[in-house]
């Protein structure tokens, strides 16, 4: 029974770690920016090289997080780039499943919230 | 998005929906009495996510408000879905940053806590008492307390602008919108051959209805909230980029996760449309008692490719109907354009792009708390026990789930009943009726949900009788009866035990009590053929309206 409740917690934490590590640029924030201001470090002193948003290789896997700063691989080259200037992709815990449907909670004497109740509409 | 070219189809099906919906909104717009007659003249009405004032500029004064009551407003909260979710110390956390976020608006004698709502999608809200309702996965999602703080901050703007004030002419719109989004949204049903249910449409027809009536005002509080948001949490040293900007980018994220899921779907339902159509050609050709011969079956297997294309194209054209539809009448602007619009203000304002670290000791403390790390843990091992129900290990994550501290919790109960519902042989002692885990919620009175209760009396309805079923019902309705969500099932019960009359007599009664509940007492009040006749009527207006349409006549 412990083995059970151990392997239980592990599936539990490796699902919350993974939320971190799978985060990647999936475009420029605005997505109207044409370009990418690409750092050697993470210093904006330092002159940036600039690239064509296109010329990047979107999505781009963050590989670490440094003081306002993103670091990844473009063309096998480290580069950093600032965090405000893209839109990164974030995982949730969340899930549209059989609970999501049963506890759906219909019209709401409320404001509409944060986000648009997913669940519902796409059904 | 880049622009794609249109191929014929894809162009009708792009010109049609947009001149539908252009008629009927207009037709909504103009005839409906329930029109918020101020609604132009309001703040922000009509802007979308457009330019963000200075995110560090001083606040506007809120209005006087009459505030509704507080508890009321959380036990109506508590009848909807599967409740909330009683964590307190969890709660005492979130209300401490709650009463900063208050403080720093400058109003921190306002009304209102935090309350965590019982549900597995990604869902906030906030209420004209003041109370904000946050889903458990925003609580095991955010990365850090700036992020817990954004959203606050984001559902505290509704409160603080006073966006509620439109609440019951919203209400009323929803009425009125009914008889026109029905016609409307039933145009998916009559393009598909299978796949499409009545709660599909009536739920669309909603959305349609009130989207036409409400969109613009609630798409301008939504990017005035994010605006609000980012100014209280840079005041209160939280960092853009941590905080609001990484909680709009996973709203971001679940949203492009649920428009890939609906797109697996419609893809399947096409494919059946396909495989429907080419069996009925196949089943008319072998008509008339002779086995149909090679010749004949490729004709048929011909016929059916066509038939089903023409059916599948119509589909799609639906399809794209309800997608400009939903685009159309979304409360929320467009989520990259949220982002945008909050990356120029920022832009702006140099002292907002303070690199900053995360914080985040208090969040993960707040986490790891005893029993607040048991009761996440818990509601995680529910979710996913109710997501297969069938898999032996879900009877173990179940029972984990239906242990102290959440032994009386809603969610967890539910969970072990529908398991051990779908493998009866984990059941250690065999009981002859599983349904009595339900009733382990309604001991605790910070636990109950009106689910239950509900679930509780129909399931009891059926296998033990009605006087044991109204018995459950009825202490139901002792606690909760204050709570307008939970008229409409009670409503529903009675009428399948004592009558439809009975069930009209309370409908009356809940009419008068709760205005807007009115029209879901009425609806749970009809007996199963006069909701037959209304479903044939709905049905016939929808499919003369497509045929108008579609000039299928």
């Amino acid at each position: 029974m412990k083995l059970v409740k151990l392997a239980m917690l592990a599936c539990i934490a490796l699902s919350g770690s993974a939320a971190l590590a799978q985060q990647t640029i999936v475009a420029a924030s605005p997505e109207s920016s044409a370009t990418f201001d690409l750092y050697s470090t993470p210093d904006l002193s330092q002159p940036p090289r600039q690239i064509k948003v296109g010329e990047a290789g979107l999505p781009l896997a963050v590989q670490s997080r440094q003081s306002g700063f993103l670091k990844v691989d473009i063309g096998g080259q480290p580069y950093w780039i600032r965090s405000t200037k893209v839109r990164v992709s974030r995982t949730s815990t969340a899930n549209c499943g059989a609970l999501a449907l049963v506890a759906s909670r219909g019209q709401t004497a409320s404001t509409p919230g944060a986000s648009d109740d997913a669940c519902s509409k796409a059904q | 998005m880049p622009a794609a070219k249109h191929s014929e189809p894809a162009m009708l099906a792009a010109g049609r929906p947009r001149a539908l919906i252009a008629a009927l909104g207009f037709g909504l717009l103009a005839g409906c009495a329930t029109m918020p007659a101020g609604m132009p003249a309001l703040p922000f009405s009509g802007a979308g996510a457009g330019n963000l004032p200075n995110p560090l500029g001083p606040l506007a004064p809120p209005q006087p408000r009459v505030w509704p009551d507080t508890s009321q407003d959380v036990l109506n909260q508590r009848a909807r879905g599967f409740g909330l979710v009683n964590a307190p110390e969890l709660q005492r956390y979130l209300d401490g940053l709650y009463a900063r976020i208050k403080a720093q608006a400058g109003v921190p004698a306002w009304p209102g806590g935090v309350h965590i709502v019982a549900n597995e999608s990604l869902e906030a809200y906030a209420t004209a008492a003041g109370n904000i309702y946050v889903s458990l996965p925003w609580l095991t999602s955010v990365e850090s307390e700036d992020e817990l703080v954004a959203l606050l901050s984001h559902e505290f703007g509704h409160v603080y602008l006073h966006y509620h004030q439109l609440e019951g002419a919203i209400q009323g719109a929803d009425m009125a919108a009914g008889t026109v989004g029905v016609g409307v949204l039933l145009v998916k049903k009559t393009g598909q051959i299978a796949g499409w249910n009545q709660l599909d449409s009536l739920m669309a027809a909603y959305s349609l209805g009130k989207g036409l009536a409400t969109t613009l005002y609630s798409r301008s509080q939504e990017s005035a909230a994010d605006s609000f948001g980012l100014n209280l949490s840079l005041k209160m040293h939280y960092s853009y980029e941590h905080g609001l900007k990484a909680f709009l980018e996973r709203i971001a994220s679940w949203e492009d996760g649920n428009r890939e899921r609906e797109a697996r779907r419609q893809a399947q339902l096409l494919a059946a449309i396909r495989a429907d159509a080419i069996t009925k050609a196949h089943k008319t050709a072998g008509a008339g008692g002779k086995a149909p011969d090679a010749i004949q079956m490729r004709v048929a297997q011909t016929t059916g490719e066509l038939q089903g294309s023409l059916d599948a194209t119509f589909q799609s054209w639906s399809q794209k109907l309800g997608q400009t539809v939903n685009k159309l009448r979304s409360d929320h602007p467009d989520i990259t354009e949220r982002i945008d619009a909050l990356a120029h203000a920022v832009e702006a304002a140099p002292g907002a792009q303070a690199d900053a670290d995360p914080v985040l000791a208090p969040l993960l403390a707040a986490r790891k708390e005893k029993r607040t790390a048991a009761t996440l843990e818990h509601y995680t091992l529910a979710f996913r026990a109710m997501g297969a129900p069938d898999d032996p290990a879900s009877v173990a994550m179940a029972r984990r789930a239906a242990e102290a501290p959440t032994a009386t919790h809603a969610v967890p109960l539910f969970a072990l009943y529908t398991v051990l519902g779908q493998q009866p042989a984990a059941h250690p002692r065999r009981v002859a009726d599983p349904g009595q885990i339900l009733e382990a919620n309604f001991g605790a009175e910070q636990d109950r949900a009106w689910k239950l209760y509900a679930m509780r009396a129909t399931g009891l309805k059926a296998s033990s009788g009605a006087p044991a079923a109204k018995k459950v019902m009825e202490s139901g309705l002792a606690y909760f009866g204050k709570a307008e969500d939970a008229w409409p099932d009670a409503i529903r019960f009675y009428g399948e035990t004592q009558g439809w009359d009975e069930a009209k007599r309370r409908a009356g009664e809940c009419g008068k009590l709760f205005h807007n509940a009115s029209a879901r007492c009425n609806a749970a009040a009809l007996s199963p053929a006069e909701q037959a006749e209304v479903d044939r009527k709905t049905k016939a207006k929808a499919e003369n309206l497509v045929d108008k349409v579609f000039k299928k006549k």
